[in-house]
């Protein structure tokens, strides 16, 4: 599904939190949202699953606004992991993982088999019958993941889904995401970490104070002139088995 | 899917609860039970020959009044208002996802018993004895109206619930004032004794009168089921899986209020078994928001049943109030409870 998003402005008060942003993200695509701290990178993704109302500007999927797809249709098509990983109640791993056949009519047989196929594809099929509680950080993220595969959608959008994890657990969460987008979802991702966007997304967004400043490929955005100015760093950058990595060296002598 | 199943059932952390057709079923028959102790129990001895013979005939004897005047009226109100309290505590706590919640939150209670509380003050009780529970009715329909008003205009749940909070001090301060300045002594007393919550002579008429009120909020909560289970994840998730917040806080609060509403109109304040009972069903429902709401309305009846038996054993004259019973019995357990629970957790 196409996921498309044409000049969205949202004010929070008087204050534009988003000034005319225009995005797509396509089938097959993985696509990062970057950008420092109040950027407006959690409100955009909270627009494209239609949890947020732009002042003006639309969010299209396929070409169908949300009120023209319904409530329950978009929560069919759209899965959205959240920011905070909270599980409110010790449920069991695969309780949660069934949240995400909600919006789906009652049927045993295409829920037991789309949670298996979630938590097969979220590699947590060892934890079915443990209660969440007794998770790890990287295990608790993988069943929120499941949870969100388990919707079977034909868009993910991730609010910083390894904000919170070591360095093995965050490549594990990435190439899963990739591994999706490999398979035909369109998947949108709000991300941190550089070298993870260079490496793993096909396209990012770069966005400050409420703007995009620039769409395209990890190479053409992510250039030590352009972070310098927008997060007010500076990288070193180079390549390893042909694969970018970026990596945050020092503030610059001028504040973004 | 098997492959799943089997490597859970091997898991000794696994903690699904027992299955859910069966604790239903469980909780039907102790509730049947109870019932039939209820009847079966009271100060004025019934005759169990003549009973059923007087009402197939229409005789007004004195077994079929003690039958359906003093005992079913009881026992009818014991499941009428334990299922309204055990369920809307469940649905509460899993609004606001927090264990601490009752239905007392949102301030119906407390304003339906200033409703009956002003039906004994301004004499409206003496005059003729469903003026109590229509005023409760009245007190509950005011803060309700107040509660869905500011829902509708989708303020957030936190704020809902503090909005309750406000109500339940206002009704309890008006409460108050209404004792500091009632007319005499023995008023006082009949208000305090009201305000404990019982279910002792209550007549049929007024579970004619709850009955429509608690049907119609318990269908609401039960509606409000999926979207429950959808909240374990916050808001955000909830809404993105094509659930309505405002939807959501309108029908568990026009449920609470309704069932809750009725419920301390004709029995008073009957405290605990809205907090208590979901803690005590949780981990047998494999902590299920969606899945602790009807078992909870049926182990809430059990338990008002069970109270309401006890308090017809304890010779004690003046009978016990149901609502010092539940209290007296609740506090400590629940304490009892919450210190096993973390012990578990640690």
């Amino acid at each position: 599904m196409i996921i498309e998003a044409r000049d969205i402005t949202l004010l929070r008060g008087p204050c534009p939190v988003l000034d005319q942003v225009s995005l797509t993200a396509r089938p097959g695509e993985m696509l990062g949202l970057l950008g420092p701290n109040g950027a407006g990178k959690t409100t955009l993704l909270r627009t494209l699953s239609a949890l947020e109302q732009p002042a003006s500007g639309d969010v299209l999927y396929d070409g169908k606004t949300a009120h023209e797809l319904g409530r329950r249709e978009l929560g069919r098509t759209v899965s959205y992991l959240a920011q905070s990983g909270n599980i409110h109640w010790p449920m069991m791993v695969e309780h949660v993982v069934a949240l995400g056949r909600l919006p789906h009519d009652h049927n045993p047989q295409k829920d037991a088999a789309a949670i298996a196929r979630a938590m097969e594809a979220a590699e947590i099929s060892g934890l079915a019958g443990r209660t969440t509680g007794t998770l790890s950080g990287g295990e608790r993220m993988r069943v929120l993941l499941a949870r969100a595969l388990a919707v079977e959608g034909k868009v993910l959008l991730a609010d910083e889904p390894v904000a919170a994890l070591d360095p093995y657990h965050q490549l594990h969460v990435m190439e899963l995401l990739a591994a999706q987008a490999h398979a035909g979802v369109t998947v949108v991702v709000v991300l941190h970490d550089l070298t993870l966007a260079a490496r793993f997304c096909h396209r990012v967004a770069l966005a400050h104070r409420g703007k995009l400043v620039a769409t395209g490929t990890p190479q053409d955005v992510l250039t030590p002139e352009r972070l310098r100015a927008i997060y007010g760093i500076e990288v070193e950058t180079g390549t390893r088995h042909d694969q970018p990595f970026i990596l945050p060296w020092s503030r610059a002598a001028i504040a973004p | 899917m098997s492959r799943l199943a089997l490597s859970a059932a091997q898991d000794p952390h696994r903690r699904d609860g027992i299955a859910p057709g069966l604790l239903v079923g469980l909780l039907c028959l102790l509730v049947a039970l109870l019932f039939a102790i209820s009847l079966a129990i009271g100060y004025a001895p019934l005759d169990w020959d003549a009973a059923p013979h007087e009402i197939r005939t229409g005789d007004e004897g004195l077994a079929s009044l003690i039958l359906t005047q003093l005992r079913l009226p009881r026992a009818l109100l014991g499941i009428l208002v334990g299922f309204s309290l055990g369920l809307t505590g469940a649905a509460l706590q899993g609004l606001i996802r927090n264990p601490l919640a009752d239905p007392g939150v949102i301030g119906v209670s407390g304003s339906a018993a200033l409703g009956a509380v002003g039906a004994f003050y301004f004499g409206a009780a003496a005059l003729f004895p469903l003026a109590l529970p229509l005023g409760g009715l009245l007190g509950a329909g005011v803060a309700t109206a107040l509660l869905l008003g500011l829902a509708q205009r989708g303020i957030s749940t936190t704020a809902l619930i503090l909005a309750g909070i406000a109500i339940n001090s206002l009704a309890g301060a008006l409460t108050a004032l209404a004792l500091n300045l009632s007319p005499s002594p023995y008023a006082t007393l009949e208000i305090v004794f009201w305000l404990m919550g019982s279910l002792a002579d209550r007549s049929l008429d007024h579970v004619v009168l709850a009955t429509p009120f608690i049907m119609l909020g318990v269908i609401l909560v039960l509606a409000t089921r999926r979207g429950l289970e959808a909240l374990t994840l916050g808001e955000d998730t909830a809404a993105s899986l094509g659930f309505s917040m405002r939807r959501l806080r309108l029908l568990v609060i026009a449920g609470t209020a309704s069932a809750v509403g009725a419920a301390v109109a004709v029995s008073g304040t009957i405290g605990f078994v809205g907090l208590v009972v979901p803690h005590l069903l949780r981990p047998l429902v494999g902590h299920r928001p969606g899945r602790l709401l009807l078992v909870s309305g049926l182990a809430g009846a059990a338990l008002t049943l069970g109270a309401d038996i006890l308090v017809r054993l304890i010779p004690t004259r003046p009978e016990l109030k149901l609502g010092v019973v539940t209290a007296l019995v609740g506090a400590p357990f629940f304490l009892a409870l919450l210190l096993r629970l973390r012990g578990q957790e640690e």
